[in-house]
């Protein structure tokens, strides 16, 4: 009986601490944690999403059963979270210390949130509630994404702590190395409102939706609007941190002047505009202008800013390309006006319009709304289709190979970095984590990215050097710098040395701790083992008569 | 975390606080424009829910017709296509209908231009040279075409009220654009 039972508990922690592993451990690299925290923010946007479309009579009206769906199933993914949390409190190192760990969890600010946010629909099945205040109670939900934030928000206020307050601004909206997650977190919430703002302009257009969504619409703009500028005018602040921008005046206009900044302007322009100046001129094209924030992402997107440096790198041979189709476009539209206007004068009335023709024929569109019937004519636009189809693709293909060159430049980049990095022949977490973040612009796939890793290695004779190390009779060394067991285990000498090092690491420790804190800590058995209390009591009172000999 | 958000605002210089007075103006410029163009933008969909009730209204008149039940205002009633040139039947005109629909004691009394309340609350057409046109309900007179999408022309204020025509009713909306609410048949 009792043999079950302990088989039973010790299957119990197995299974905690194989979910706690799997869900909830920052520390491992591949478990579920990030997928599983992604998952649950996506659900808190998307019930704030639909606590706003509840309002909305047109939508919700005809999707009642949609909506209650949707929130039964965030319940149970909610209440699934709460309980998994809760059960794995005893292996979470932030409650494992408390004397009951899950209390400790249920009393934490967090929990106490989660909570809040479920347990408002389990007390409104026993008891008569006002749906309407347990609808308003979902936007407790919205606190959840603190659990996200909070750390992010600390993390960054601790890297950023000695600097000023305009760096802090700098920091956040641009990435540098105190940026840390808080910076990723402001990109996708401005990354996010982009794609909605441009939904919600794309959508204004279509008239069905328009007409019962406008004021909806209205409120969306005000709050995007809210956002850019107050982004747009973090930017600009903060331009004189970045070196290129130095000048509080100088810096800041020609960081206003930059591509980026322009479109960030253009973004959020025409809402001014066109409350302020709509009286007086017409300004209705600027509401097509809100789409522009599209461009806001080209900031985002690595490939975007390839490509405009292979534009801006091959533009002296393009600028020649066009040229070329330029003056082919005016000859073979001078050559169409000739032979055909007097034919066509409707249709061929001026040098103009035959431009328009021969742009249509050289590009291979061939609309056909105007087309030559004359002999001459015709001949002239059998050679233009053929031609056209040569020049028109040249741009094409310088820019497809320029592309194709930038991508292999900035692979051997990274190559140069790679060998930089193995030049002590370990990659650390930190450059590992580097690289990881350059692969992902350079969009390699892990497969690509481990086979550019074993090259630079085998290049760099990483792998051989272990090797002949190992040979040798010299220690051996993993990638993440320490001696592997199984290797020592083959090297008694090396593993009395590496006993050696790490004794002297301790005494080093001791002396430069304070003894008493130590002692205190040594006294407690709650905080180390037998053998480690008296392997610390041992260095400490080593510790002691050294000095006491100096003395 | 509450020392961290302390030490955030540690050391601000006056450019600092400056930069924060912008930022919050700016907010509060948006929160102004924005309560604004909501508020332009509710009226126009109080707007459109009274078009909708006028487009009701048109489209209950053959129903009336045929049941031989009295119109209101009587302006508005149509005459069939055949009794047009009969000289002793009287032909209603538009001017005459709308202008009995909105006029006091009119089913329509109440509905007024509410984006510009000393604006007409019709017009015929939608004009951005004439800015108190914003708000007012265009009624367009739709010609069938069956070769392609119906012929639009301005209900000219002459135009005869027969049986069977085709009206559009539109909304011009805070940027002169014409909001589509419905159409009816005489």
């Amino acid at each position: 009986m009792s043999l079950q039972s302990l088989s039973l508990g010790s299957l119990n922690l197995r299974i905690r601490k194989r979910v706690f592993n799997l869900f909830f451990n920052h520390r491992i690299k591949k478990n579920y944690c990030d997928q599983f925290e992604h998952f649950i923010t996506y659900m808190i946007v998307l019930n704030m999403a639909g606590l706003v479309l509840e309002h909305i009579p047109v939508i919700y009206e005809t999707r009642e059963h949609l909506f209650h769906i949707f929130d039964v199933f965030s319940l149970v993914v909610f209440s699934v979270e709460y309980a998994l949390r809760l059960y794995v409190a005893p292996e979470d190192p932030a409650f494992s210390s408390a004397k009951y760990p899950r209390l400790a969890y249920c009393k934490s600010p967090f929990a106490l949130i989660d909570l809040a946010s479920i347990l408002p629909f389990y007390l409104g099945a026993f008891f008569d509630a006002d749906l309407r205040v347990l609808r308003a109670l979902r936007l407790l939900r919205l606190f959840k994404l603190f659990r996200a934030l909070a750390p992010a928000v600390n993390e960054f206020l601790e890297l950023n702590k000695d600097k000023s307050y305009r760096y802090k601004i700098y920091a956040l909206v641009n990435e540098t190395p105190t940026s840390g997650n808080l910076h990723h977190i402001f990109d996708m919430f401005i990354v996010t409102w982009v794609i909605l703002s441009v939904l919600a302009v794309i959508f204004e257009s279509v008239h069905s939706i328009n007409y019962y969504l406008h004021s909806e619409f209205i409120i969306l703009d005000g709050i995007a609007v809210a956002i850019f500028s107050t982004e747009y005018l973090m930017r600009i602040y903060s331009s004189p941190e970045d070196p290129k921008y130095k000048g509080w005046l100088l810096g800041r206009l020609r960081s206003a002047s930059r591509p980026t900044s322009i479109i960030d302007l253009l973004a959020i322009l025409p809402f001014y505009l066109e409350a302020v100046l709509h009286h007086l001129f017409d300004l209705r094209f600027l509401r097509v202008f809100r789409l522009m924030r599209l461009l806001k992402l080209a900031r985002y997107s690595g490939a975007t800013q390839s490509l405009f440096i292979v534009i801006k790198r091959e533009w002296p041979v393009m600028k020649a390309a066009v040229f070329i189709m330029l003056l082919l476009v005016m000859l073979a539209a001078c050559l169409g006006y000739l032979f055909e206007h007097e034919a066509q004068p409707d249709k061929f009335e001026n040098i103009p319009q035959a431009i328009y023709w021969s742009v249509v024929t050289l590009a291979s569109v061939g609309y056909g709304d105007i087309s030559p019937i004359t002999p001459a004519g015709r001949a002239i636009t059998i050679v233009l289709a053929l031609l056209g189809i040569g020049i028109f693709a040249i741009p094409a293909a310088i820019l497809s190979s320029a592309l194709s060159d930038q991508l292999r430049i900035e692979r051997e980049s990274m190559m140069t970095e790679l060998y930089t990095m193995l030049e002590d022949g370990v990659i650390s977490a930190d450059e590992q984590e580097l690289i990881e973040a350059e692969a992902k612009r350079l969009h390699l796939s892990q497969g690509e990215l481990t086979r550019l890793l074993e090259k630079a290695k085998v290049e760099m004779g990483v792998d051989h050097a272990h090797e002949k190390d190992a040979k040798g009779g010299k220690p051996g060394k993993a990638n993440t710098g320490e001696m592997s067991l199984e290797f020592l285990s083959k090297h008694p000498e090396l593993a009395a040395e590496q006993l050696k090092i790490t004794i002297s690491k301790l005494q080093q420790i001791v002396s430069v701790s304070d003894r008493q804190e130590l002692s205190k800590f040594v006294e407690n058995p709650d905080n180390v083992t037998a053998l480690q209390s008296s392997l610390l009591k041992l260095l400490l009172q080593h510790d002691g008569d050294k000095s006491k000999n100096k003395g | 975390m509450g020392k961290n958000i302390q030490s955030l605002f540690r050391g601000m210089r006056v450019s600092d606080f400056f930069f924060l007075w912008v930022l919050f103006a700016n907010l509060l410029l948006v929160a102004y424009l924005g309560i604004g163009n909501y508020q332009n933008g509710a009226k126009v969909a109080t707007s459109q829910d009274n078009g909708e009730e006028i487009v009701a209204w048109f489209s209950s008149l053959a129903a009336k017709l045929e049941a031989n039940e009295p119109i209101e205002p009587a302006a508005c009633k149509p005459v069939d296509e055949e009794n047009k040139f009969t000289k002793d039947v009287k032909v209603n005109h538009w001017k005459n209908c709308v202008e009995a629909l909105f006029a006091a004691k009119g089913p329509f009394e109440s509905y007024s231009n509410l984006l510009h309340p000393d604006g007409p609350a019709y017009s015929s057409k939608c004009n951005k040279k004439d800015l108190v046109t914003s708000g007012s309900f265009i009624f367009e007179k739709l010609t069938i075409n069956p070769a392609g999408p119906p012929g639009i022309s301005p209900m000219e204020p002459g135009e005869k009220l027969i049986s069977g025509l085709n009206i559009r009713l539109s909304l011009c909306d805070t940027g002169y654009y014409l909001v589509k609410i419905g159409e009816f048949k005489l």
